[in-house]
């Protein structure tokens, strides 16, 4: 096992700098993006000089201490938020725009389930957005997106949720709401998924599993994704790349790519290449909330 | 024993078929039947019963307070009399109610969506709020003469500001992360308020139907204690005035009777909407 090298891309180190040459650059760039807040009068700077870019098909897991800007960094890149400097493309477009063509699909902490609708009503709701009943319009939206990998009752079905299609998200547990969540964002069929930590309010045990769900669903179509995470060993198997981010003011600590072949498995999670990358990003994240350099 | 396991699952909660174990025995249907009908109708005996024994054994003058039975025979001797008045009555409340949940929408969903709209409402809102309505009655009555506006417009006027506070509550009581979602997809306010607080707000909304349909009732019979031709509130004002004690409460009995079916259906139609919502709002 060779030592891999810890990339740091702080502050002016900026890794945007050479965007990976990914099919006609549709990636994500973030390019010295800046970010502050108001809180009783006082300014606090969410987001200094971030610049980070993730690679067409590449897993990118974000990481940090709470307040590090990790849930702002990811509403920036998803439109929800406008950066107050610097500039932020997905692909050819700008956030806005690609949020405009349903190109992200966003999968939150909390399930965010409506009630009133059952599991496949809710799996089929962002396809459903934009296409009011009296407003439907033909060939656009979802049958451009209508490919296999996207059908929802097959995503359901893959999660172990195909035969409660026709249930309320009232009579699922906890993780089996959260895999509704994930197969409403898969069924989109955008290109880009965002998810703000989908696993934190989960126990530890189907937490575990879920990994290798989301792996799973993920494997078939291969899209962009933006996972941001609070614990380490879930950065580590589900990543490309784990983005450690420091607080005060949030920005880019240092980068580590993780070397794991794929597809992932769960042994893998005892092998000594695991436990490298984890301890890497261990002494890292330990150096941001010591607000030093590792 | 199926009396314990009723005791720990809630209406609605599904069991898998595997933990419910043996269906209870086929008297258990009559039995939990009994159970939850029984205490009411024992209430209602009781006091009935004690009504009628009080005013018998009291010899309390018929001019003053009468016995449920001569209530009941009042009610026996002509029901059209009493239906009549009572469909002229429903029907002030009806339009009065409606013409509340419209103005009240069309307000809560402008002040929702703008600050401005916010702040020029909720004045107006709260001085409706803390004027006695029912003291309007003679001014309206003076104001809209002997038809039914008079009775339509009270009945608006009582039933508007808890279906205001409802909608207002409902439309903004949307989870901020579903909110996000519908937002990473680009959403418009329209397809947020009908997707997201639209259904969002059925449970206050019924609610408050629910309270605003006795309250509709109440401010069309008190809008006809003073100036009506029909009705059951002209009936209780006309029969008062005659001393006609048995007519008065006849009218009372036809106005609660009414409300109950009224409540009823609209609680049948709560159930059917909300089986979704995860807290019954009748349970709480």
């Amino acid at each position: 096992m060779t030592p891999r090298r810890i990339h740091r891309a702080v502050a002016d180190e900026t890794r945007a700098s050479s965007p990976p040459a990914g099919p006609a650059g549709a990636g994500i760039v973030l390019d010295h993006v800046n970010k502050h807040f108001f809180h009783n009068g006082t300014a606090i700077i969410a987001l200094a000089n971030v610049s980070l870019s993730v690679a067409v098909g590449e897993f990118v897991s974000v990481i940090g201490p709470s307040g590090c800007g990790k849930s702002t960094l990811l509403r920036i890149i998803g439109g929800l938020l406008a950066p107050d400097g610097g500039r932020v493309r997905i692909g050819d477009a700008t956030p806005a725009e690609a949020r405009a063509a349903k190109r992200f699909g966003f999968v939150p902490q909390t399930p965010a389930l409506l009630p009133w609708r059952s599991v496949a009503g809710n799996v089929t709701l962002l396809r459903d957005v934009g296409r009011l009943p009296w407003r439907r319009q033909a060939g656009s939206g979802p049958e451009a997106s209508g490919d296999a990998a996207s059908d929802p009752m097959a995503l359901l079905a893959q999660v172990g949720l195909g035969s409660f299609a026709r249930s309320l998200p009232r009579e699922l547990s906890g993780g089996m709401q959260q895999r509704v969540s994930l197969v409403r964002a898969f069924a989109l069929g955008s290109p880009i998924l965002l998810m703000d930590e989908p696993f934190a309010a989960l126990d530890e045990i189907t937490r575990d599993a879920m990994r290798y769900q989301l792996l799973d669903i993920w494997g078939q179509t291969h899209k962009t994704v933006v996972f941001v995470t609070h614990s380490i060993p879930e950065a580590v198997i589900l990543s490309d790349r784990v983005v450690t981010m420091a607080a005060r003011p949030g920005r880019v600590a240092s980068v580590e790519e993780i070397t794991l072949a794929r597809p992932r498995t769960e042994d893998m999670e005892d092998s000594e290449e695991f436990s490298f990358h984890a301890h890497h990003v261990r002494t890292a994240l330990r150096a941001s909330w010591e607000g030093r350099e590792p | 024993m199926s009396g314990n396991r009723a005791r720990f699952l809630r209406r609605g909660d599904t069991v898998p078929a595997a933990l419910a174990g043996p269906r209870p025995p086929g008297a258990g249907w009559l039995r939990r039947v009994v159970r939850t009908v029984l205490p009411g109708i024992v209430a209602f005996a009781l006091l009935f019963g004690g009504w009628e024994f009080g005013v018998r054994y009291t010899h309390i003058p018929a001019t003053e307070l009468v016995a449920p039975s001569a209530i009941f025979r009042e009610l026996w001797r002509a029901p059209g009399f009493f239906a009549s008045n009572a469909w002229v009555t429903l029907q002030e409340a009806f339009w009065g109610f409606l013409v509340a949940f419209g103005v009240s929408i069309t307000a809560a969903v402008l002040v929702v969506h703008s600050k401005v709209m916010d702040r020029a409402l909720s004045p107006i809102v709260v001085m409706f709020q803390v004027t006695p309505i029912l003291a309007l009655a003679p001014p309206l009555a003076v104001w809209l003469g002997l038809g039914p506006q008079p009775k339509i417009v009270m009945a608006a006027l009582v039933t508007f500001v808890p279906f205001f506070t409802n909608a207002i509550v409902g439309f903004r009581a949307i989870d901020p992360a579903t909110y996000e979602v519908m937002r990473s997809v680009n959403a418009s306010k329209l397809e947020i308020f009908l997707r997201l607080r639209v259904p969002h707000s059925l449970p206050y909304l019924l609610a408050a139907t629910r309270v605003c349909t006795g309250l509709a009732l109440i401010g069309a019979v008190v809008a006809e204690f003073f100036n009506s031709s029909a009705g059951l509130g002209n009936i209780i004002s006309a029969a008062q005035s005659l001393q006609q004690q048995n007519v008065v409460w006849a009218a009372i009995f036809t106005l609660i009777l009414l409300g109950v079916v009224l409540v009823g259906a609209v609680t049948v139609v709560q159930h059917r909407l909300l089986r979704w919502a995860e807290v019954d709002p009748d349970n709480t």
